[in-house]
């Protein structure tokens, strides 16, 4: 577009007509796009207070909810009995020690899984505390407990290995769910807006790409999720001790991949959906089975196989492990491979689907 | 050199045939009118060309290989209601590969035809409906495009705005842009160089626009005496 | 004869900006009353507030002998509106538009439907299509019905042929003088010259104030200018030459027209810009509608010329 042919005489001074393109216009165009949404979610009062506000407000009401009404939690030793800690925890008004010691681990288990006791130490022949379980189903219990037993750890010092709190069926990071549903809501939004409002046709007839489109509208909702998992973290640690023990890049990496994966099945959502009501309900269509088969509140083990396979398309089941993992026993990468590749499977599948159903004409 | 072509076009939508081997073809530098009542297809057919539809079968040009080449104001308004004015322009500029200098100033020119220069920061959402046509004129004609397709972008426009419309696309048609033109005021017809008049998807007349009027007193009858 | 509106200073703000201006109208019962002007003349935003759906923020506005800001609900079932945007459900037929619409003012008797889509020429099968499904001309026609429906003194129709080919504006015009023979009151808006010089009256805004007002033909004399045509070949060279060096100068269709003090010579003024044209031919004639529009928006605005 570089051909200037002088105004016509007479003619009022136009325009000259050199133009000049920009060296990458693929990027540009794309940057463009990023650049665009944000300033459009800036906008949005609405969606910029769910972003920010609602994954806080949750996570917060859940954690000081659980802040008052707990006590007594009933308590028990397995494997061997501790008289120090008995006493410790017995005068820590929070629990209810049994008398009593559970033979093992499973037995432990066990207990916890039939909702006898809250709580259990697993002791080991040096009296020293192996192993605590939390019944993690009940979320009071579960963070006041989680609270009270983080000193243990730091009751092990020195050569012994350092007491793992494993909290099962773990729903105080329920909060990354919060999170991701979120992001995931407002990808399948973001291109449903652009087809109801009618600027997808202005979009369509550039010479944007459909790799592009799909990019524009994703990125912004990454950076979005990513940032959230920041502030989650950041609440989660400042106000109830939630330990990162692992590596955080780790956890972001993993996280990328995740986001990646949910924002796949957002883009393929939006494109099914006609309205943004649609793809509100279709996105929440989505979310449900995520909380409740991920593994974050009920046991993975404990899903027959006609629903569990169900878990495994899930986004949230991999990433609720590694989540757990990382945080909480601070594995490596070298343990969370089924998870990852789990993860990039998905991711991979998502995105493809959205790709593939994606177009840049209007049928 | 053909710019602007419809070869065999048939578009159908559901039972309903929107196009029905219309034929089109307009050599570079040439302003075409296209006429036709309401449902008639003129919007469908323009979306083919533009390459936003995929035609059943038949051919178009610039369709969508010739997207960077091609601008299209389209009926209604299909820009970012909660943007500006500026980013709106400058959204689009980007999407046409125009680099920020280049936008800038291909805007700022545009705009200040179009009496938009004021209004400028203001959310494009709040502009009367005339003015929210100006606006889709001027994002169409950012990035000067050879060839040029109007669907109706005067319509609902006072009579003052519709001439600095006209002195807009002047401009451009006197660079050397091919542009094809839906109407529904006669006058703007009557300027273009050839007039095809579309009815129910098929075309029913084409010629100049003297041709056309024939006899009659002006263009309206003839067309009027023209609809099937 | 009474009034149907009238506004004294009647003024609106939106934030910074005034979209109507002090805004004084005697509009008479049973006249068809234009409203013209650029877009942001306005228009709407007076219309909206004439409904009483809207509220002044300075003056007031009587409508059928209420004031609009404290009588707004006793006013409202004694207008009508159609509005610019469609205002029927769309996936509903134009049967039940027009039911739905009656149960707002309070039922409808069948008897009044009936003649209601007889009047405005709605065949017994369009009633039973979706909306959706029909042409805009049938559209705007099922949009008027549901706005007259319940027998108002005064009607605002807000663009109503806008995107209607010429034989349906024509036909629509038909149905608004038979509404006025009636004895109600018609309030329209259009950019269609030719439909302005239908009213009985016309208004022209811009900028929230009223510029002219009165019968199309006083307009039109008002200018005190004649116009120019000139028919020349190649007509686009010659209408940039004119342009250049007359202000007044307009197109219509390859015709160009220009606007020249009243008892002056087209040919002798005009020839030095027609020098390098041929001149196929020229004379004068009073200023159209349109000419006057566009004379009375220049001269407010010299600067957008």
């Amino acid at each position: 577009m570089t051909v200037t042919k002088p105004a016509a005489a007479g003619t009022e001074p136009g325009p000259p007509r050199v133009v000049l393109e920009a060296r990458h216009p693929g990027w540009q165009r794309l940057g463009s796009m990023v650049r665009k949404e944000f300033i459009e979610i800036r906008r949005d009062r609405r969606t910029l207070a769910l972003i920010v506000a609602v994954p806080v407000i949750l996570l917060v009401i859940f954690g000081y909810a659980a802040n008052f009404q707990v006590q007594h939690i009933p308590a028990e030793f397995a494997g061997h009995d501790s008289p120090l800690l008995r006493s410790a925890l017995g005068t820590n008004g929070d629990f209810a020690v049994r008398l009593g010691v559970a033979a093992d681990q499973a037995a432990a288990e066990s207990d916890i899984q039939h909702g006898r006791v809250g709580v259990a130490v697993v002791v080991g022949a040096d009296g020293r505390p192996a192993r605590v379980l939390i019944d993690g189903s009940n979320l009071l219990t579960a963070m006041t407990a989680e609270r009270e037993l983080a000193p243990l750890q730091g009751a092990s010092a020195g050569a012994a290995p350092p007491v793992s709190v494993d909290v099962l069926y773990n729903p105080s990071f329920s909060s990354t769910t919060f999170m991701t549903q979120v992001a995931l809501v407002l990808t399948a939004l973001g291109v449903v807006r652009e087809r109801e409002r009618g600027t997808i046709e202005q979009l369509m007839i550039t010479p944007v790409r459909k790799l592009e489109l799909m990019l524009g509208k994703t990125i912004p909702y990454l950076v979005i999720g990513l940032c959230d998992l920041v502030i989650v973290l950041l609440v989660s640690w400042a106000l109830f001790n939630v330990p990162v023990r692992g590596s955080i890049p780790l956890l972001f990496g993993e996280a990328l991949l995740f986001l990646t994966a949910t924002l796949g099945m957002g883009l393929l959502i939006s494109t099914v959906a006609r309205t943004q009501l649609q793809a509100m309900q279709m996105s929440v269509f989505v979310q449900l089975p995520q909380l409740l088969l991920s593994g974050l509140i009920f046991p993975l083990a404990a899903m027959p196989w006609g629903v569990r396979w169900i878990s495994y398309l899930l986004p949230l089941t991999y990433f609720v492990s590694v989540a757990r993992g990382v945080l909480l026993k601070g594995i490596g990468p070298a343990d969370l491979w089924p998870e990852t590749i789990g993860l990039a499977i998905l991711a991979v599948t998502y995105v493809s689907l959205a790709a593939l159903r994606f177009r840049k004409t209007l049928d | 050199m053909i710019e602007i072509l419809a070869d065999g076009v048939v578009k159908t939508f559901g039972r309903t045939r929107a196009l029905d081997h219309v034929d089109l073809a307009v050599p570079s530098g040439a302003l075409w009118g296209v006429v036709g009542a309401d449902g008639a297809g003129k919007t469908t057919l323009f979306r083919c060309i533009a390459g936003l539809l995929r035609v059943d079968s038949g051919r178009v040009l610039p369709g969508r290989a010739g997207q960077a080449r091609l601008g299209f104001a389209q009926q209604g308004f299909h820009l970012y209601p909660d943007l500006t004015v500026e980013e709106n322009v400058g959204f689009i500029g980007s999407l046409y590969g125009l680099s920020r200098a280049a936008a800038a100033q291909s805007a700022g020119e545009l705009l200040a035809f179009a009496a938009l220069s004021d209004r400028r920061s203001s959310l494009a959402g709040e502009l009367s409906g005339g003015m929210k046509q100006k606006l889709t004129l001027v994002c169409s004609l950012l990035h000067r495009p050879p060839v040029l397709l109007l669907d109706e972008p005067t319509t609902g426009v006072d009579p003052l705005s519709r001439l600095e419309f006209w002195d807009l696309v002047e401009h451009l048609r006197v660079g050397g842009s091919t542009v094809l033109l839906a109407s529904a005021y006669f006058d703007e017809v009557e300027r273009c160089d050839r007039v095809v008049y579309l009815a129910h998807g098929r075309v029913v007349a084409t010629g100049t626009p003297s041709e056309l009027r024939g006899g009659h007193a002006s263009l309206e009858e003839a067309f009027l005496e023209m609809t099937p | 004869m009474s009034s149907a509106v009238v506004t004294a200073g009647l003024t609106r703000r939106f934030g910074r900006r005034t979209a109507v201006d002090h805004l004084d109208l005697d509009i008479a019962e049973g006249e068809v009353f234009g409203l013209v002007g650029p877009n942001g003349a306005g228009k709407t935003t007076l219309i909206r507030i004439l409904c009483a759906i809207l509220r002044p923020s300075a003056g007031s506005a009587r409508v059928l002998g209420l004031d609009v800001a404290a009588d707004a609900a006793r006013v409202r079932p004694l207008i009508g509106y159609m509005s610019q945007a469609f205002s029927l459900y769309q996936a509903l037929t134009v049967a039940e538009n027009l039911r739905f619409y009656g149960t707002l003012y309070g039922g409808v008797p069948a008897r009044r439907e009936q003649d209601v889509c007889r009047l405005v020429g709605l065949t017994p099968d369009e009633l039973t299509r979706k909306v959706a499904e029909l042409p805009t001309g049938v559209r705007q026609r099922a949009a008027l019905a549901a706005a007259v429906l319940h027998g108002p003194r005064l009607i605002f129709l807000d663009e109503p042929t806008s995107g209607v080919d010429p034989a349906g504006r024509r036909d629509f015009w038909a149905l608004i003088r038979e509404l006025s023979a009636d004895g109600t009151t018609v309030i329209v808006t259009t950019h269609v010259m030719a439909e302005a010089e239908r009213c009985d009256r016309v208004a022209l805004m811009a900028e929230g104030r009223v510029l002219a007002c009165g019968p199309p033909a006083s307009l039109r004399a008002a200018t005190g200018t004649i116009v120019a045509v000139v028919e020349a070949d190649p007509w686009q060279r010659a209408y940039a030459e004119l342009a250049a060096r007359w202000p007044g100068t307009t197109l219509r269709g390859t015709t160009i027209r220009v606007s020249l003090p009243a008892g002056a010579d087209p040919r002798s003024l005009l020839a030095e810009s027609l020098s390098a044209v041929r001149v196929e031919r020229i004379h004068a004639t009073d200023p159209s509608f349109e000419d006057a529009f566009i004379w009375f928006i220049r001269q407010s605005h010299p600067v957008m010329a």
